[in-house]
């Protein structure tokens, strides 16, 4: 229940402001504003977005700790944020109260060679951290599109998937422990190995949580050697279907690219213009040189063998050195909006198909249908007018229900957060009610970034 | 609401996009941490500004004057953005409200009354003129001088001065009648001021017939080459920064760097002179020609420099964050082992000078136009 200070966010300010200092408390109207949205454009909240109460700016795992226990007591909504670049609305305050930033918490604590990890705190930058680590002869490997932006908290709470993670696996791959503030104020720290047998695995209740389950206030990340040569490799074909097809021959020779992309002509408009494909495939391999020259070598010659044209080294070296920015110049031609849908591997062409005559009957522009780092994930990006935003929403979750009849998912990344809620009893059906049963749990008064999983 | 219409589409552009990509890097973002310090922040800001939701007020209009228009975040944006020029509509608009900072308006009265922003007399603005410097009285080239330069850094005029007569290269200057460019007018949002200043500096270069104007402030470089044209119209003289033309004279062989400078220099990239205006080789192209000079590159170079932190009105009004964000400069050139920071702007000349004299930095700084003088017989 709201009590008094909840509804009065003075006394919000003058206690948050006891627990973090006057300099890290945002209160007036210009300072919040930039809080109300993230990077969810039109499609979940008008505008000009939810302004929160106040904005807290904690440096440590007490100080999240301390603001956790007041929201609690108070009932007052937390919404962690990091960067605030994912596009399902789950960074913004939908239900008012308090917006945590964390990015005051992004420092490296420790880089463990030996180990192979690193401690860090959640409000690191991707890009700070790969920096860090490749001035020491180490990569991270995680590589999302918003790797110049985004941060570790977000990418562990969205279970962020990137560019190499074919070689290196998905944000949740990559996390060995986590300390979490639980929304009663209860710190949690999991053990920092591989796996245990000893219950089933904690911390996997916080990677993509979308922030509902705590606060992510330190992660121990596994790290890599940095590799000694990468290749990028691009071939064109006939159509996608070949395209995919020649992809599983690959896939299939148990060769395991650290990067693997198929997809349709949009996908490379503006690279390569003159070409007669209409379907593309790219490939990459990172690693040890002797090893990645083999798998390229013989991925070469079974992508020719299925009647695959080589496109130039130059056009990869570009898609490759494009590939953070690309997904935004999409906003250039109208709000872009991405469905991020997986399916069994045995159905991805029967719903390439099902977009490409959706996306005319729709009459949606489309950028691309690709499929992303595993053949699973097929995904569209595209492109709509503010204007029609409810019929896009239509569209969209037409398309998002065809993914769920052939057993995939809504989302590989990014998350549900305020974009399609209403999609989750069909896609979890009964196992939805474990997973509010879980957030209640560890949430009883439903303060920490309430939403979907606890309507 | 008044500004141009294409600010208020890439606004709106933004809002669609909000990839935060202008975060990273960004000179007074880090000081503070807060959202509104950024260009995606202060983007929103504008947007609700602009359609009406919020008022201005003194510490909305801080939020816009505290960014040094360095332009480290357009070089980011992946909308290519001009997040720079965004903000000086906002400032103008501001600042016809009424919402302005006394700093700033001080510079403007006295740039209004005396031709400069320091309050000095117009009359010393050629003080700083060693008395064996020939000045032509008719020449095909101009030196403007600039005012921080005229009347903070004149080691730079003198510099610049008796390397143009080593060189054989014959000038005149403007005086009386060169004024402030205008650019510190313009970048805080005093667009009546600047257009007067610019107009009045147009004409009078005309009036001389020169065919080309060469300065050694970044600031005014950028503003006579890049501003004048797009507010004034097309201006019928070149423009040439001083590192352009040192790198020319010493191709064609008319400058001759003959003496050793032994020394470890590393290069600082002014924001106005490289992402505003694309000179980054020329400067260093000077300054590898000198003999037995050991140049080192800092990890942020070029597009990527970091901003020395005095630009776009910050120094004036929020010095000690000009002075944080020149600290970490230094401390990046002393990373890769420089004994001396070279630049090509006065004004960061004069925000590393004064955090080198504050701190007891042992590294020395130089504006190229002095440092080239170490390797000049005369
Ligand atoms: C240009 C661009 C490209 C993108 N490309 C990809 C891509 O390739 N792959 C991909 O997966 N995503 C991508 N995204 C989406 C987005 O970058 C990811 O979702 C990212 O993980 C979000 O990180 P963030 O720091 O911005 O988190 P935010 O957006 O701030 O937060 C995301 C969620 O995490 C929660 N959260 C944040 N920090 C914490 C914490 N410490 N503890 C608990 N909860 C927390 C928030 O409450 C929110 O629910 C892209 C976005 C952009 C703008
Ligand atoms: S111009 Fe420079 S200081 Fe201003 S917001 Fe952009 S990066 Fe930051
Ligand atoms: S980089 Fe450009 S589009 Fe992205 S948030 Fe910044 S200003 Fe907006």
């Amino acid at each position: 229940m709201k009590d008094a200070v909840s509804r009065n966010p003075r006394d919000i300010v003058r206690l948050l402001t006891e627990i973090v200092g006057k300099d890290n408390v945002l209160y007036e109207q210009y300072d919040l504003i930039p809080y109300s949205r993230d990077r969810c454009p039109f499609l979940t909240h008008p505008k000009h977005g939810v302004i929160p109460l106040a904005v807290v700016r904690p440096a440590t795992t007490e100080e999240v700790q301390e603001i956790v226990v007041l929201a609690n007591k108070h009932h007052i909504p937390l919404t962690p944020r990091g960067s605030g670049t994912n596009y399902a609305g789950s960074a913004v305050p939908s239900k008012g109260g308090v917006v945590v930033d964390l990015t005051r918490m992004n420092r490296i604590l420790a880089i463990d060679e030996e180990s192979m990890s690193a401690k860090v705190q959640p409000g690191l930058i991707l890009q700070d951290f790969e920096e860090a680590l490749s001035k020491r002869g180490f990569t991270f490997g995680h590589d999302p599109g918003s790797f110049p932006s985004a941060t570790v908290g977000g990418c562990i709470s969205t279970w962020s998937v990137g560019w190499r993670a074919g070689k290196y696996g998905d944000m949740g791959r990559l996390v060995l422990s986590l300390k979490v503030v639980l929304p009663t104020g209860i710190v949690i720290e999991t053990r920092s190995v591989p796996k245990s047998s000893t219950g089933f695995d904690v911390k996997s209740l916080f990677i993509g949580a979308e922030g509902a389950m705590g606060m992510i206030t330190e992660a121990v990340l596994r790290i890599h050697p940095s590799p000694e040569k990468r290749v990028i490799l691009v071939y064109g074909f006939k159509d996608f279907e070949q395209a995919f097809k020649s992809l599983l021959k690959v896939l299939r020779a148990g060769l395991c690219p650290m990067m693997q992309l198929v997809t349709n002509k949009e996908g490379m408009e503006g690279l390569v213009e003159k070409s007669r494909a209409n379907g593309f495939v790219m490939i990459s391999y990172e690693g040890v040189k002797e090893v990645v020259d083999a798998q390229a070598k013989r991925t070469a010659s079974i992508l020719e063998a299925e009647g695959g044209m080589k496109i130039s080294d130059e056009v990869a070296e570009q898609y490759w050195a494009d590939r953070h920015d690309m997904f935004s110049k999409m906003n250039l031609v109208g709000a872009a909006g991405s469905i991020d849908t997986a399916v069994p591997v045995s159905k991805v062409l029967e719903f390439y198909k099902f977009l490409e005559d959706w996306a005319k009957r729709r009459g949606v522009k489309v950028f691309d249908i690709a499929s992303w780092v595993l053949p699973e994930n097929l995904g569209m990006d595209s492109a709509f007018d503010e204007s029609e935003v409810k019929a896009y929403i239509a569209a969209r979750d037409e398309a998002l229900r065809k993914a769920l009849e052939l057993g995939g998912t809504t989302s590989y990344c990014v998350g549900v957060g305020t974009r399609f809620p209403h999609l989750m009893r069909e896609e979890h059906g009964p196992a939805l009610d474990v997973l509010r049963a879980i957030k209640r749990t560890l949430d009883p008064n439903n303060i920490m970034n309430p939403g979907w999983l606890s309507p | 609401m008044n500004v141009p219409q294409n600010v208020y589409k890439d606004l709106t552009l933004c809002s669609r996009c909000r990839c935060g990509f202008c975060r990273r890097g960004c000179t007074t973002y880090p000081i503070l941490g807060v959202e509104s310090l950024t260009a995606r922040g202060r983007n929103a800001i504008a947007l609700s500004f602009l359609d009406g939701l919020i008022d201005a007020s003194q510490g909305l209009a801080d939020r816009f004057f505290l960014c040094t228009t360095c332009g480290f975040c357009k070089e980011r944006c992946p909308l290519e953005l001009d997040t720079v020029k965004i903000n000086e509509s906002l400032r103008a608009e501001l600042v016809k409200k009424g919402f302005t900072r006394p700093e700033h308006d001080a510079f403007a009265k006295s740039i209004e009354n005396a031709h400069n922003p320091y309050g000095e007399l117009h009359e010393e603005r050629m003080k700083w003129l060693p008395s064996e410097a020939e000045v032509a009285g008719k020449a095909d080239t101009a030196y403007f001088v600039g005012c921080t330069t005229a009347y903070r850094r004149p080691e730079i005029a003198e510099a610049t001065v008796r390397t143009l007569n080593g060189a054989k290269v014959d000038f005149i200057t403007l005086h009386p009648e060169e004024w402030c460019c205008g650019s510190p007018a313009l970048r805080v949002g005093r667009r009546d001021l600047f257009l007067k200043l610019a107009r009045h500096n147009v004409e009078a270069i005309r009036k001389t017939g020169v065919t080309r104007v060469v300065t050694s402030c970044a600031g005014c470089y950028r503003v006579l080459s890049q501003d004048y044209p797009e507010f004034v119209g097309e201006i019928p003289f070149k423009v040439v920064h001083a590192s352009e033309l040192m790198a020319e004279l010493i191709k064609e062989g008319s400058l001759k760097l003959v003496r050793k400078v032994p020394e470890t220099v590393t290069y600082h990239d002014p924001c106005h002179l490289g992402r505003h205006t694309g000179i980054y080789e020329q400067p260093r192209e000077v300054l590898k020609s000198i003999p037995a000079i050991r140049f080192v590159e800092m990890s942020k170079n070029r597009e990527n420099a970091r901003c020395c932190g005095a630009g776009g009105g910050v120094k004036a009004s929020f010095n000690d964050f000009a002075l944080q964000a020149a600290v970490r400069r230094l401390e990046e050139a002393r990373e890769v082992g420089a004994e001396s920071i070279v630049s090509a702007c006065p004004f960061c000349a004069h925000n590393f000078r004064e955090v080198i004299r504050e701190t007891g930095s042992s590294l020395k700084f130089y504006d190229l136009m002095e440092f080239i003088l170490k390797a000049i017989e005369f």
